[in-house]
């Protein structure tokens, strides 16, 4: 079976890339991915604040 | 999607993870181009058909456009984050909250999604091209055109398949973005015909309404959103991975899959639906368009969602390579098998057509449990930190690969979130369950399972570590 991702997966899987780079993510390090999720959150919060307030305003509004 | 791994490994090409520096999407508007063409497909012209008959669409289609937000927090809490966190495969992801085995949920949820939408998209273009041939040879094309079309359709799929992921992606990355530009067009020549005061102006349908109660209907339409977010769940991993920086995440997000890929697209044909007489979006074309204008579009459209067909029946064949015996199967055959699934299932396109809103508010149950407990065990159990070298052990000693693979207290709160689901909305009927308003079903449902998950491990695991596993 050579086709698409799978192929890749069990072609590539025990070799040494393969535990270098699981490695290296798994150390983690100083990249943007790895350090705090906290602007993340702070961004969700405030969408989902203002979403949910929209779903309250509509249903006053649709029930009046 | 390229790569350039320092290694010499195709990252894009595999489940290996993507590593920092070669991640692709290193700005917030290439993230937001990719969002977009993710969230638009031509189901949002069938579901925002459906919303108008949902109720007033003055309500409905606002509340569906905040449903899709409000359904992308979970699904980039619980799987866009570990994926963006540690550059891996979505479903690999899951493997640290259901086990190396216990992942086959989750992978259950996104065949489903896949094949459901195939099948809504092929028998989209085959009834939408027996109303062209309707319409261009004056007399009704019949049945056998449809079962040619179907036919047709579902070999062109698989020939695209054939062709690989990177041809029906070039295609989709037209076409996503096309259909958001025909919906602005479809809203100007509709309110250049009836006037904009009139737009949102509410029409009965003649086939009536299913919420006379207008609250009602709002919240069912949110529900609705959620729904088609929380479809969303097995495949934005697949993105997040790579993605740079993680302050582009959360708004071209929201932006992109949710406001305008979705919303905006479903909210416009809940508008269109509403003011003219057939809920048919090809009709609208015909409509609008006029003969030539309107025929050249449809069938451009149509075309076109081919290629969305094949990279579905693509992602749900390489899903099921996760399954030991599947992926002993010849490539071609896993294909064949699923290319036929879907064309005998669009065969009846009007019952496939509407179950639209079924189709979605279904993903919401299947996912809403999934995602609770991976919310809750990425923040709370794993707290944000995945052991890689067990996701990817073959020994069968890892962490994830104890009780036989399976993290049972997960499978079963992951269940019982669909159950609970059941109880406050039915997807099948869209019928509100008890306690339904005005909070809805997948608001609290999600609340619950993640509730029920945390006692469950708390008394059968007496405790929320990692290492309590």
């Amino acid at each position: 079976m050579k086709h698409g991702w799978a192929a890749k997966v069990s072609d590539d899987e025990g070799s040494e890339a393969m535990l270098t780079r699981i490695r290296l993510m798994q150390d983690g390090g100083s990249a943007d991915c790895f350090a705090s999720s906290r602007p993340i959150f702070v961004s969700l919060i405030l969408w989902l604040t203002a979403s949910l307030l929209g779903w309250l305003l509509l249903v006053m509004l649709a029930s009046r | 999607m390229s790569g350039g791994a320092a290694d010499g490994l195709p990252p894009t090409d595999g489940r290996l993870p993507v590593l920092p520096n070669e991640r692709i999407f290193k700005t917030k508007r290439s993230f937001f181009a990719s969002c977009v063409v993710f969230g638009a497909a031509v189901w949002v012209f069938m579901v925002g058909a459906g919303l108008s008959a949902l109720g007033d669409v003055r309500f409905v289609a606002p509340g569906y456009v905040l449903g899709t937000v409000i359904g992308l927090v979970p699904v980039l809490v619980s799987n866009g984050l570990p994926s963006f966190r540690y550059g891996i495969d979505p479903i690999d992801a899951t493997k640290a909250t259901f086990g190396v085995r216990g992942s086959v949920i989750p992978l259950l949820g996104l065949l489903y999604v896949a094949l459901a939408w195939a099948c809504v998209v092929t028998a989209f273009i085959a009834q939408g091209g027996a109303t062209l041939a309707t319409a261009a040879l004056h007399h009704d094309a019949g049945e056998k055109v449809h079962l040619a079309l179907v036919a047709a359709v579902a070999g062109c799929a698989w020939a695209m398949v054939k062709l690989g992921p990177q041809f029906m992606e070039r295609v989709n990355n037209v076409v996503g973005p096309s259909l958001i530009v025909l919906s602005a067009v479809l809203l100007i020549l509709l309110a250049q015909r009836i006037g904009w005061q009139n737009l949102w102006v509410d029409h009965i349908p003649v086939t009536g309404r299913l919420f006379p109660n207008r609250a009602l209907a709002t919240v069912s339409a949110i529900e609705i959103g959620i729904g088609t977010s929380l479809g969303a769940w097995p495949f934005m991993g697949a993105l997040t991975r790579f993605l740079r920086y993680r302050s582009d995440m959360v708004t071209p997000t929201m932006m992109g899959t949710g406001v305008l890929g979705a919303g905006f697209g479903a909210a416009v044909s809940a508008v269109v639906a509403n003011a003219l007489p057939s809920p048919d979006p090809v009709a609208w074309f015909l409509d609008l368009g006029g003969p030539w204008l309107g025929s050249l579009v449809a069938g451009s459209v149509l075309l076109g969602n081919i290629a969305v067909v094949g990279l579905f029946i693509y992602f749900a064949a390489v899903a099921m390579q996760q399954v030991s015996w599947i992926r002993r199967l010849q490539w071609d055959l896993v294909v064949a098998g699923l290319v036929l699934v879907v064309g005998a299932a669009a065969v009846n396109a009007k019952v496939v057509l509407s179950l639209v809103l079924t189709i979605a508010a279904y993903q919401g149950m299947l996912f809403v449990g999934i995602a609770a407990v991976a919310t809750v065990n990425y923040l709370f159990i794993e707290k944000q930190r995945i052991d890689l070298d067990a996701l990817f052990d073959e020994t069968g000693r890892g962490r994830y690969a104890r009780s036989g693979g399976v993290d049972w207290i997960a499978c079963f709160a992951a269940t019982a979130g669909a159950v609970i689901y059941r109880i406050f909305y039915d997807p099948l009927t869209l019928k509100p369950g008890i306690g339904f308003f005005p909070l809805g079903a997948s608001l609290p449902s999600f609340c619950l399972t993640m509730a029920l998950f945390v006692v469950l491990r708390l008394v059968f695991r007496r405790g929320l570590s990692s290492l309590d596993r």
